[in-house]
């Protein structure tokens, strides 16, 4: 598992850990059922606190990318979580289809609306 | 309290040279044959040597680490005890030993049976002088804890010279001639309970001071 | 566990009130500046002040009840004392495996030379570096549940405190239910250690948060007089002014990032809570 952190950057900690995480489960780094490093191992080397471990873990689980087993260990799920991942994206995919859409109906150039989304980026920055 | 037996012994230790030097002077002082000298310098000696490691102990905060350690205030007062009382005892052994080793060699007249009244008292004698030296040393802390000490022997030193000059010759007289009535035993056992009643009041009263002493 | 309820000290004008809870398996940082009741709090969960007032608990049992063997799962560092300086390693092996049945005497030799620490050199000749770190393995050297160390890397270089941390960060791998109650000044060590954090200002707990709440929500906002006068104060905690501008802590720093992209954020961290609370 390659994890490298920005401690520095404005994005939290736990959430950079929770999207690096789930970036190697969907790229297939990290396979089906194989089990994450321990709270504790992966805070002392990452030199963070094992809470912001717990809490990256927790979210993983939430969003259905990881299972934790109590006095086992937290596990990368089943594939078809990703499935799910993936269909969530093809969504995200077709929405933003239809808003192009709708913006070249309107008779915005292709600058345009990239400036647009690049605005609207930097608001969740 | 093994664990602090083995510390302080440690630490006893490390003073080789004292060591080497007081046995020199024994064998010195037994072959010119004043034996209750030495075994009564000896013997106080590592009394107070005994003692002194509560001074180890407190020097440079040390008290606050040790009693981190699994040990609580009434063990840490009864291994000075032991160790005191110990030291005593294994110095007086010695030095009675070296006293006849040395007087035989040096070829003196050991009269050891006569003597043995005096060299049987020394023990207790010494030990309850070692004990008084600890709850001095608790309460004044170690510097201060000597010059208490000699404070005391000093007012000892002067009730006694003032108790010479209270009484006159005569009854100091009939006072000694009271004593040397007494069978030598009855006196051993005395003078030992009283060193006895000392050492524990002493106990009791280290008990006391540690138990009221922030660390 | 370590409970602390209402834990209140007096020494002439200082007075200590604190409340503090350490959960199994949790790491706590305690930070302050000198003089702040740090060292006075922990001396009490030690057992070596009394408090005027209060309880301190540990699994439930009251520190001054603890017996010999209760303390044997503690182990503990002070700032300012250790053992004899007469001795040396060699002779506190022999000490600690008396006292404590659980004492691991390879593992205490090999981290001896792990951390070229020499067995048979006497304290008085170590440095502070080797100090350091004989204090902190003499600590975790016995199976301890519960690990109290105040200050263990003050007075160090980076290289040493990291060798401490890691040597703490290995022990915390090795015994998960263990918990850490670590003082500390120098807060970059904490942030990298611990899970939740206290501030203690005179006397008193003014923050307890989990660290990486701190290191994720709090910021620095700086900007000028005008810019302060039209900012949204809600969850502005406190307010620094000088010539140069105006400074402000909050711990809401999603809120302002959000809706004032033009003020200057910078990342909280524990070193500005000290100073800015």
């Amino acid at each position: 598992m390659h994890i490298i952190l920005n401690k520095t950057s404005m994005v939290p900690i736990y959430e950079q850990l929770v999207d690096q995480i789930k970036k190697e489960i969907i790229s297939g780094e990290l396979k089906d059922d194989e089990m994450l490093p321990s709270v504790r191992t992966l805070s002392g080397e990452l030199r963070i606190s094992s809470l912001t471990v717990k809490k990256a873990y927790d979210k993983l689980e939430e969003d259905g990318f990881v299972v934790t087993v109590h006095g086992k260990g937290t596990f990368v799920a089943a594939t078809d979580q990703q499935l799910a991942m993936e269909a969530r994206r093809k969504s995200v995919e077709e929405e933003m289809a239809a808003a192009i859409e709708k913006a070249i109906a309107l008779g915005m150039s292709k600058e345009e609306i990239l400036e647009i989304a690049t605005i609207i980026m930097e608001e969740y920055r | 309290m093994r664990g602090l037996l083995e510390k302080d012994i440690r630490l006893l230790f490390k003073r080789k040279q004292i060591f080497i030097v007081i046995i020199v002077v024994e064998l010195v002082l037994g072959m010119s044959g004043s034996g209750t000298f030495a075994v009564l310098y000896f013997t106080m000696l590592a009394g107070i040597i005994a003692a002194g490691t509560l001074s180890y102990d407190e020097f440079d905060n040390g008290f606050g680490f040790l009693f981190t350690l699994p040990i609580d205030r009434k063990t840490y007062i009864r291994e000075k005890y032991v160790l005191c009382i110990a030291a005593c005892a294994a110095a007086w052994c010695i030095s009675i030993v070296l006293y006849i080793v040395s007087g035989i060699a040096g070829g003196q007249n050991i009269n050891f049976i006569a003597q043995f009244p005096e060299f049987v008292m020394i023990f207790p004698g010494m030990s309850m002088l070692a004990t008084i030296i600890l709850p001095l040393q608790l309460k004044y802390g170690s510097e201060k804890g000597k010059i208490a000490l000699f404070v005391i022997c000093g007012c000892l030193a002067a009730v006694l010279v003032f108790a010479k000059n209270l009484f006159s010759e005569e009854s100091a007289i009939g006072f000694i001639n009271i004593i040397h009535g007494i069978p030598m035993g009855t006196i051993m056992i005395g003078i030992t309970a009283l060193c006895a009643i000392v050492i524990f009041v002493t106990y009791s009263c280290s008990l006391r001071i540690l138990s009221n002493k922030e660390l | 566990m370590i409970k602390v309820d209402n834990l209140a000290k007096k020494y002439g004008d200082f007075g200590l009130e604190v409340s503090l809870e350490i959960p199994d398996g949790t790491v706590t940082g305690l930070i302050g500046k000198n003089g702040a009741g740090k060292s006075t709090t922990i001396k009490a969960i030690l057992g070596l002040i009394k408090p005027d007032n209060g309880h301190i608990t540990i699994n439930g049992k009251e520190v001054s009840e603890l017996t010999n063997s209760d303390k044997c799962m503690i182990g503990a560092t002070m700032s300012d004392s250790g053992f004899s300086m007469y001795l040396n390693a060699e002779d506190v092996i022999h000490i600690l495996k008396k006292m404590y049945p659980l004492f691991e005497e390879s593992f205490f030799r090999n981290k001896c030379s792990e951390l070229r620490i020499p067995m048979d050199k006497q304290f008085k000749d170590f440095s502070t570096g080797m100090r350091a770190k004989l204090r902190v393995l003499i600590a975790i050297s016995h199976k301890a549940e519960i690990l109290i160390l105040d200050e263990p890397t003050a007075g160090l270089d980076v290289e040493a405190r990291n060798e401490i941390l890691d040597l703490l960060r290995q022990y915390l791998v090795d015994n998960e239910k263990c918990s850490i109650l670590i003082t500390s000044h120098i807060s970059t060590d904490l942030e990298g250690l611990c899970d939740d954090i206290y501030l203690i200002s005179n006397g008193k707990v003014v923050v307890h948060e989990d660290t990486d709440v701190i290191l994720g929500n709090y910021a620095l906002l700086k900007m000028d007089e005008k810019s302060y006068e039209s900012l949204d104060k809600e969850y502005v905690l406190t307010t620094k002014k000088d010539s140069y501008g105006v400074v402000c802590l909050t711990n809401e720093r999603q809120f302002y990032a959000e809706n004032y992209p033009e003020l200057v954020i910078e990342n909280g961290n524990i070193d500005d809570l000290i100073l800015y609370i």
